[in-house]
């Protein structure tokens, strides 16, 4: 009884929860909390896409081939600053030397840039329409294009922010179908020990020793031309999460070893506990925070992954909209001279790697302080 | 003339500069070595044992710097250098920190590099302090491996630390210790990691190499059994400061402090063990606020008032060569 | 070690043959068997082809047995250095693809000593200077070199050297000497133009390298056996490099393994970016075209390169690291 007693005291003394820990740490983390908001950033503008473009990422413009992107003017004609931007339209040139396209700004046409003006109409998650946007300028004869316009003048804003519902949705589902991979051989390699897991050790060394890439362009190239291009995507997802898993197993294996010889794990044993439940209910709560921290940095790889296939041609193929297919158009030094605008996907890519390894690391510090 | 020190320790004051604040490791250390003597530190963890040995030896972390103090050491010619002035990485230090002086460090295990054979952890003290090749001193090294009593040195002299047992890899130790013959020889916790039976091999290993060298010894640990046993004088030391300090016989059978009390009654005994056994109330305070005053009045039995609070009691010799700080040994009137 | 030497070997081996199957399941993949595309091919063309020599080429391939039957003479003729048939390029698949391995060798070689020997120095110096501006600076150019996709370190290059410079940097060779005999002059040539992949297939392992050698050193510098060494009276640059900064050379040691594979998949796709007669955009336009022998040689190859290469790496480890060479 008295022990009981006790134990209430203690537990009111220690207050904070591990969860509490862990975020206290996390906080002090500047680097991981600012990848986080942009992470949560990138991922809201790739669920609201069609509320965030100001165009329709599918729409063609003749008169606005290769655009550069267009400024933004804080100051109207003037010269008196506002604080509403306003844009002007282009006007097309031909210089007849290179037969390439001048854009000019048509200064006599000043349009301002409005707040949730109506565009296009859309549909969100299938459930409601609408056809206000965030941004635009309510005027159909004038465009604005922020990222300027790809080489048939569709809005590269607009596809950018398509492309990241694909582009970061594959390392999610990627990642996901690892996890499940890693966890399940991981897990049953530490928590057996011995001869199993000098069996999935093996294994899981063979799967590294494979080139990826090469393997990766020759399983997609397999793919059947006759897919949808929805039955691609999963295909490539299970693709790139088939040669990843080897990263997570590790990590779930190292740990699974030493928990394997923890109390509470022996005393679920011996309640007789089927090892399956043993692994999922018991051991695998212990290092949840080590999972998402090693989640976290396993996305990057995923993306990139995406990114590369889809680059080459072998990924995601167009009309499909994806930061590697994107990224196709500019895969010539004449593009990229002539419109280096194009290469602004591959900005998204590098921050969203970036900020998905800051916040891995920040995380992978917060819920292991001495493993440095 | 008279001076028969080796090591003379006077107001040693010693940071820590952490990103939590700065740590008074150190507050006012002094305590003397004669030649041949073999002087214990004792305390809890965290008193500052290690840090006076580091600080003596000039190997203190990055983030450890001597406040002020002294620390003079008179070298094998009787040449008196003061520690604290010389470079840590520079060559003077160097000469003495080796030749001249040499620690044996706790963990055995990861105390030798993992790659490197024993042989050649060892012999790199004499190929570079002596002017030798590297047949003698691996003669050396076979001579000194004999002598602190590892069969087969021939062989195990080309052996890595993994394959040494914990008891042989601190007589390698000893034996890296001994390498140069110095004067000094610092023991930081020499058997805390080995087995008991080994534990007393080991210090007899240290008393009988003490008299074959004819070493001055310090050794430093939290275990009064192996200062009673192995040492002339006691230094007991409380969060950073010489509490008390007097020969061995007269602080174990007459201890002044209220701490190196309680420390003595914790110790088991084989006889008359009835009842719990005795332990230190509460515990050591946080490093980085210090308590006021007595470091040891949040634990102390017998404290007299807030006289223990407010100032530090000066040093008082209550008997010959005995030292104490404590209130209850100071004539309160003259404060 | 004799014992250690026999694990990694037959590993090896098993290795490869599970390689070898996934590279022959690759080449089975599309549908229908490449004589029928070939025969297509050949018709649409206006060649005729007869009953009997479709019946011949079905009987060379072995395309009328049993798959496992198929595989082993696959296997048995890749061993013979027979790699099959192009039927894109209409030549043997040997014909096509040693000077491309030699070429993609020298750029993943090239690039592994560009990583060592950038990463090494500024994984030690940061270590050493740790929280110092330099520190953060490199730390930070390590970050965007672990997430700039390669192909796009290969464009800005291309584009930046372009606008600024004027030049164009693809491929390997200056076009007089693209098809010209091996020469000294050839040599230099290749030379001048191989720092560029070297740099892009380089600095993603880079500047990963300097991470785990940064963080490497930083706990090693902190263990025990340092000051050891240091109460020998060892000057300390002495005790760094031979104690610390040597164990802390074994990983770099044991990521040898998976440096090549990750080397040689970047190599592919720079070379594709920046048109690099190497196993890249062959390997992409035997795809592509579904030229299977072709693209499965290709990635029996690779591999076989990144497992020899894994292999010659385990026993540098034991060399250097007298812990495993005890087992």
């Amino acid at each position: 009884m008295n022990n009981k007693n006790d134990d209430t005291y203690e537990n009111e003394i220690y207050a904070a929860s591990q969860k509490e820990l862990i975020w206290m740490r996390f906080k002090k983390h500047k680097l991981a909390m600012a990848a986080g908001i942009i992470l949560i950033l990138m991922y809201t503008l790739a669920i609201f896409a069609p509320f965030f473009s100001p165009h329709d990422p599918y729409q063609r413009s003749v008169s606005y081939k290769q655009a550069p992107p267009q400024e933004l003017h804080f100051q109207d004609k003037e010269g008196n600053f506002s604080l509403q931007p306003i844009v002007y339209p282009y006007n097309k040139e031909i210089d007849m030397e290179t037969f390439k396209d001048i854009y000019m700004e048509d200064k006599s046409n000043p349009t301002s840039v409005k707040l949730f003006v109506e565009g296009y109409e859309y549909e969100l998650f299938g459930l409601f329409k609408s056809d206000i946007h965030l941004f635009g300028t309510g005027n159909k004869n004038v465009p604005i294009h922020i990222f300027g316009t790809d080489d048939l003048g569709r809005d590269l804003f607009a596809r950018i922010i398509h492309g990241a519902r694909i582009s970061l949705s594959i390392g999610l589902i990627g990642v996901a179908v690892s996890l499940f991979l890693g966890i399940l051989i991981g897990g049953i390699g530490g928590y057996f020990g011995g001869k199993i897991d000098l069996f999935i050790q093996r294994v899981i060394e063979l799967v590294r020793s494979i080139p990826q890439l090469p393997l990766w362009m020759g399983l997609s190239a397999a793919l059947p031309s006759n897919w949808s291009a929805i039955q691609i995507y999963l295909a490539i997802t299970i693709i790139l999460s088939l040669m990843s898993w080897t990263s997570l197993a590790r990590v779930v294996r190292g740990r699974f070893l030493s928990l394997r010889e923890e109390e509470f794990v022996i005393a679920a044993r011996l309640m007789g506990r089927n090892p399956l439940e043993i692994i999922f209910i018991h051991m695998l709560p212990s290092f949840l925070s080590h999972i998402i921290a090693s989640l976290t940095l396993a996305i990057p790889g995923m993306i990139l992954g995406e990114t590369a296939l889809s680059f080459l041609g072998i990924g995601l193929q167009a009309p499909v909209i994806s930061w590697g297919v994107l990224l196709q158009k500019a895969q010539n030094l004449y593009t990229i001279a002539n419109a280096p605008w194009m290469m602004l996907p591959g900005l998204f890519v590098i921050i969203t790697v970036l900020a998905f390894n800051f916040l891995g690391d920040g995380i992978r510090d917060a819920a292991d302080p001495y493993s440095k | 003339m008279s001076n028969n020190n080796i090591l003379e320790v006077k107001d040693l004051n010693v940071h820590f500069r952490t990103d939590e604040g700065l740590v008074r490791a150190l507050n006012g250390v002094s305590f003397e070595v004669e030649r041949g003597q073999s002087v214990g530190i004792v305390g809890e963890s965290g008193c500052g044992k290690s840090v006076t040995s580091t600080s003596v030896m000039r190997l203190l972390p990055g983030v450890g710097e001597i406040a002020n103090g002294t620390i003079k050491y008179y070298d094998k010619d009787n040449n008196s250098h003061n520690i604290i002035d010389l470079e840590a990485d520079g060559e003077q230090m160097r000469s003495i920190r080796g030749p001249e002086m040499s620690m044996i460090f706790q963990e055995p295990m990861t105390a030798f590099s993992p790659v490197h054979t024993i042989g050649n952890q060892i012999m790199e003290k004499l190929l570079y302090h002596e002017n030798i090749n590297k047949d003698k001193a691996r003669l050396k090294t076979l001579e000194l491996l004999k002598k602190v009593g590892i069969s087969k040195p021939e062989q195990r002299i080309d052996e890595y630390p993994f394959q040494y047992s914990g008891g042989m890899r601190q007589r390698a130790m000893i034996a890296m210790g001994l390498a140069c013959e110095p004067q000094l020889l610092i023991a930081d916790e020499p058997t805390t990691a080995l087995d008991v039976t080994i534990q007393a091999q080991v210090l007899k290993l240290i008393k009988e190499m003490q008299a074959d060298y004819n070493l001055s010894l310090i050794l430093i640990t939290h275990d009064l059994g192996v200062i009673a046993h192995m040492v002339d004088y006691v230094n007991v030391m409380y969060l950073g400061r010489v509490v008390e300090a007097g020969p061995v016989e007269v602080i174990f059978d007459n201890p002044a402090h209220p701490y190196t009390q309680d420390l003595l009654k914790s110790i088991p005994k084989m006889t008359g063990n009835k009842g719990k056994l005795a332990s230190i109330e509460g515990s050591v305070p946080d490093a980085y606020s210090l308590p006021e005053g007595c470091p040891f009045h949040t634990r102390c039995r017998k404290k007299i008032g807030d006289v223990c609070e407010s100032s530090f009691p000066r040093t008082q010799e209550i008997s010959k060569d005995h030292y104490v700080n404590c209130f209850l040994h100071q004539d309160l009137g003259d404060k | 070690m004799s014992k250690y030497i026999i694990h990694r070997l037959l590993f090896m081996i098993v290795t490869l043959i599970v390689i070898s199957v996934i590279s022959f399941v690759i080449i089975q993949l599309p549908p229908g068997d490449y004589l029928t595309s070939y025969i297509t091919q050949l018709r649409s063309m206006g060649t005729e082809v007869s009953q009997e020599q479709i019946d011949y080429l079905r009987q060379q391939y072995g395309l009328d047995k049993p798959i496992y039957v198929q595989y082993f003479k696959w296997m048995g003729n890749f061993l013979q250095g027979d790699m099959g048939f192009s039927f894109a390029w209409n030549r043997p698949v040997n014909e096509l693809v040693w000077e491309r391995l030699g070429l993609t060798l020298i750029i993943s070689i090239s690039s592994l000593l560009f990583t060592w020997i950038v990463a090494f120095p500024i994984g030690i110096y940061t270590a050493l200077r740790q929280h110092s501006f330099s520190d953060y600076f490199f730390t930070f150019l390590s970050f965007i070199g672990v997430a700039t996709p390669n192909f796009l370190l290969a464009l800005v290059l291309m584009y930046v050297s372009f606008k600024y410079f004027g030049i164009n940097v693809g491929g390997l060779f200056s076009p007089q000497y693209a098809e010209a005999a091996w020469s000294l002059a050839k040599v230099k040539d290749l030379l001048s133009h191989l720092w560029i992949p070297v740099v892009v297939v380089g600095t993603a392992g880079t500047a990963g390298l300097v991470r785990i050698m940064r963080a490497n050193l930083l706990d090693e510098l902190g263990k025990p056996y340092v000051t050891t060494a240091k109460s020998k009276g060892i000057p300390n640059y002495k005790v760094i490099l031979k104690y610390p900064v040597r164990i802390a050379l074994n990983p770099f040691i044991s990521t040898l393994g998976w440096q090549l594979p990750k080397l040689i998949s970047g190599s592919t796709i720079t070379a594709v970016v920046l048109s690099l007669p190497t196993t890249g955009p062959l390997l992409l336009d035997a795809l592509k075209s579904q030229d299977m022998y072709l693209a499965g040689s290709f990635i029996m190859l690779l591999s076989v390169l990144t497992v020899v290469g894994t292999f010659i790496s385990d026993i540098l480890l034991a060399l250097v690291d007298p812990r495993i060479r005890y087992i």
